[in-house]
């Protein structure tokens, strides 16, 4: 019997004059997963902030099995038993894998740590979780997928009643996904927990949730058991009636022929690198928009940073308009007019004070100067122009931190594409965008290859944007890539993951 | 068996989880610390005396404290300026506590409950008034020698209480009681910072304090509570001086003391930007400190020298801490690698 966990009523939140959340009202039942969606900067990182005690609200009350709380602190919320997997990664890099999964809930007796006890059960709880780690490791090695999945694991083992998870699948693949929808259905059934995830991938919120909420600006437009609505009423809370039927109207897009290539900007041969790549070949032309697809490990994010000079390269060779390529730093990289969006948000290394104009404007000032002095207007204007066509909703004039995680991606991608790449390699370019803009963004990248040529490298866990957005995907398998093509019209995800998969060696490019 | 070690390892990013030996980070140190100790006893057959160690051990004992204290500190990412003050005040407390007919052993805890609410008011002001540590800490180091020459009218303070002058002077089993107080302070302090929650949760504060915070970490607790081991420690050294000279100085601890305690420990590894470092390393980085001092005085080389010296040794640390941590996880060989790459003095052949 499913009981109410937590009924949350009238939320109010407001940052100085603008008000974030009007009174929302939520209410979470034991054994139940709960859908939490809406557009960029709707609201919903806000509301599960709320309910984990991290940031306080200016109204509403929330009652917790019936007793009204108030939570002074994330410490006070988990003593409740709240646990929440917050949007942007908060791993310590400093600690152990292990030190991190029993971050405040240690298990000790007088304070002295049982350390055997944490290792014995966090290798238990990996291995479970089908990571292949001793525990030992320390987070700031490890790739995304990896921090993300400890994150999870983290705050599903706390024993929680109330379990909120903000985004968790953004750096996921698809076979960590189905086990993760699985996992969380039966903690639920199991464990008579409420699970509240937010998640712009429809497709997820179907497969796992029992009800659905809908926050548009702040304000619940949708709230209903799952099996009640259909896609296209949860698109339309998301992004509005109008919107919507535009969405639908939209062509797909036109993939380029395959005829008239002109010849390739950026080639790499037999490309190695010390940390996971072995053999890369690919060839990259102007005006194409080219799909890298792989599982997670077959090293395409570590191909995107060798490219763009994060990493060294061990042999092979790369080539950059018919000259040698091997940039040391991402300086050396963008000096060739070489870009990159990493998948890592705060590895992008936006200034968190300055606005979102200042950021994006940082790497073109020199553009927009005469002996020195900014022609700050002329740079702000095109800054703008990007960051509206991109559809950034939020003060883009307040510090930067302050957008919400979608929207900051959006920030990002506008930064990029006004350094005026020719070669720009995107690493997971929507992740975290909402559906209404998602299209948009596959749109805007496709424009900027048709009609300015630019070449376009685009890494993605998820297999129908690479369909959407790419002309010909390759494929990398444990760190090596043959660099043939398949023709993205001819392809659908299904085929796309048994290329992946598959182990016979592919024919080299010459 | 292998099967499955392959399935898994398709969905994960390294193939497989390598278990290998790896040298505690203090070990470039350690080696340092070696080498320049064999240098000196080439150069001076006096540095090789057993009597000399101990008091090479002796005179370093204080910046050893206060380089514990400040370990903690930094590894929440945090300063503390006011130390070498806290020597002077606290000396000149106890000093009149025992003038006042106080039995010393009581003047003796009385101080160092005064010296640990000194560094609470500390971790209080950072932390409820969001004052940077540097600023606190400046302030209070101010306040502090400020009051130990108001109150003192700038004279020193003798001692009647003679019992008092084992903590300074007296020696167990040969040993030095400071040295065995510095041995003791540091295991306990190793043991609290490695086997405890709240050492865990220090090294969580220091990597990230609002991804700490958000984790359910009580960050209040750990920045008083550093603030205060320091002003522990920082009372202790004064307590120490004090028994050493038995007379109340309101000077003792306002010259190199500080920048030498601060130097310990980032010579050890302890990262100046928080949540990085061992209680080893800080202690290996006092002694390397001691020896230069001390090998310079038996060598009859001026004092003049010592800063200098002892200034560029921290600076040698510190850029490799930096390299150390843009290249984080990678082996030591394969960083001087690429610190010899990037400044062009790659080896040919
Ligand atoms: N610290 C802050 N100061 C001012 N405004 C803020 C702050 N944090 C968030 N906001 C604003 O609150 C609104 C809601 O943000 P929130 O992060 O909750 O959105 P979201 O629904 O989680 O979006 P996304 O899907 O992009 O993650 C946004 O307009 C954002 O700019
Ligand atoms: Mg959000």
């Amino acid at each position: 019997m499913a009981e109410e966990r937590l009924v949350a009523q009238g939320i109010v939140k407001r940052y100085g004059s603008a008000t974030v959340l009007h009174g929302v009202a939520l209410t979470l039942r034991s054994g139940e997963v709960h859908g939490l969606v809406g557009h960029n900067g709707a609201g919903k990182s806000t509301l599960l902030k709320v309910l984990a005690g991290a940031v306080a609200p200016d109204g509403g009350t929330i009652l917790l099995d019936g007793r009204p709380v108030s939570f002074a602190s994330p410490a006070a919320a988990t003593a409740a038993g709240i646990a929440c997997v917050f949007q942007e990664l908060s791993l310590l890099e400093n600690l152990t894998v292990t030190q991190n999964l029993f971050l405040a809930r240690e298990i000790a007796s007088a304070g002295i740590l049982d350390k055997q006890a944490m290792r014995e059960t966090a290798r238990r709880e990996l291995a479970a979780n089908g990571l292949n780690l001793t525990g030992d490791e320390k987070v700031a090695n490890l790739p995304v997928a990896q921090r993300q999945m400890i994150e999870i694991i983290g705050a599903l083992a706390r024993n929680a009643r109330v379990i909120l998870l903000d985004e968790p699948t953004t750096a996921l693949e698809r076979g960590q996904i189905d086990r993760l929808v699985e996992t969380l259905r039966r903690i639920a059934r199991e464990r008579d927990v409420a699970i509240v995830i937010v998640d712009h991938k429809l497709d997820e919120i179907f497969a796992v949730c029992d009800h659905v909420t809908a926050l548009m600006d702040g304000r619940v437009v949708l709230d209903a058991p799952i099996a009640t609505v259909s896609h296209e009423a949860v698109v339309e809370s998301i992004i509005g009636q109008q919107e919507a039927a535009r969405l639908q109207a939209q062509a797909p897009a036109v993939h380029a022929t395959a005829a008239a290539k002109p010849s390739p900007i950026l080639t790499a041969r037999g490309v190695g690198a010390p940390r996971g790549l072995r053999d890369v070949s690919l060839d990259l032309a102007p005006g194409e928009v080219l799909g890298l697809y792989g599982l997670a490990g077959s090293g395409r994010s570590r191909l995107l940073r060798t490219l763009y000079g994060l990493e060294p390269v061990g042999h092979g060779t790369m080539r950059l308009r018919d000259r040698p390529y091997r940039p040391q730093s991402p300086r050396a990289a963008m000096r060739e007019a070489v870009v990159f969006v990493s998948e890592e948000r705060k590895a992008n290394g936006f200034i968190p004070d300055f606005d979102a104009i200042r950021n994006c404007t940082l790497p073109v000032l020199r553009r927009h100067a005469w002996g020195g002095v900014i022609r700050r207007q002329e740079a702000e204007q095109e800054a703008i122009g990007v960051l509206e066509r991109l559809r950034v909703r939020g003060d883009i004039h307040a510090p930067m931190s302050r957008l919400s995680g979608g929207n900051q991606q959006k920030a990002l991608l506008a930064k990029a594409v006004l350094q005026r790449p020719q070669v720009l390699l995107l690493d997971e370019p929507t992740k975290g965008i909402d559906v209404g803009t998602k299209a948009e963004i596959h749109a805007f990248i496709r424009s900027l290859a048709a009609q300015s040529g630019v070449a376009v490298l685009v890494v993605s866990t998820e297999e129908e944007e690479l369909l959407a957005v790419c002309d010909e995907v390759i494929i990398m398998q444990r760190g090596r890539c043959s660099g043939r093509r398949h023709e993205a019209a001819r392809l659908d995800s299904t085929t796309l993951r048994r290329l992946a998969l598959e182990t016979t060696p592919e024919p080299v490019l010459a | 068996m292998m099967k499955e070690g392959q399935a898994v390892s398709s969905v994960t990013e390294k193939p497989v989880a390598r278990k290998r030996w790896k040298l505690p980070d203090e070990t470039g140190i350690l080696g340092m610390l070696i080498v320049v100790f064999v240098i000196f006893c080439a150069m001076s057959p006096n540095m090789r005396t057993l009597s000399n160690g101990l008091v090479l051990l002796l005179n370093g004992a204080v910046i050893g404290l206060l380089a514990l204290g400040q370990t903690f500190v930094l590894l929440i990412g945090g300063i503390d300026l006011s130390t070498g003050a806290n020597i002077a005040f606290m000396g000149v407390l106890v000093s009149l506590l025992m003038a006042h007919g106080v039995f010393w052993p009581l003047a003796v805890l009385l101080t160092l409950a005064a010296g640990t609410l000194m560094g609470v008011v500390n971790g209080i002001i950072i932390q409820y008034f969001r004052v940077p540590p540097f600023i606190v800490t400046f302030s209070t180091m101010g306040v502090m020698s400020s009051l130990a020459l108001i109150i003192t009218g700038a004279n020193s303070i003798s001692i009647t209480q003679p019992g008092f002058a084992f903590i300074g002077q007296g020696l167990v089993g040969g040993v030095p009681v400071p040295v065995l107080i510095l041995a003791a302070m540091a295991i306990l302090a190793g043991l609290l910072l490695s086997k405890t929650i709240l050492g865990t949760h220090i090294y969580a504060t220091g990597g990230n304090r609002e991804a700490a915070r958000l984790a359910g970490v009580n960050i209040t607790t750990t920045t008083i509570t550093v603030y205060a081991v320091s002003g522990l420690c920082a009372s202790l050294g004064g307590i120490i001086d004090t028994g050493r000279l038995m007379v109340g100085f309101p000077t003792t601890g306002l010259g190199d003391e500080l920048f030498f305690s601060i130097a310990a420990a980032v010579i050890g590894g302890v990262s100046l930007f928080g949540g990085v470092g061992r209680v080893q390393g800080a202690m290996i980085g006092a002694v390397l400190i001691a020896v230069v001092s001390d090998g310079m005085n038996v060598l009859n080389v001026s004092s003049y020298w010592q800063s200098l010296v002892i200034g560029v040794i921290v600076l040698i640390a510190v850029i490799f801490d930096t390299y150390r941590r843009r290249s984080a996880g990678v082996p030591l060989s394969e960083t001087l690698r690429s610190l010899l790459r990037t400044h062009g003095m790659r080896r040919t052949g």
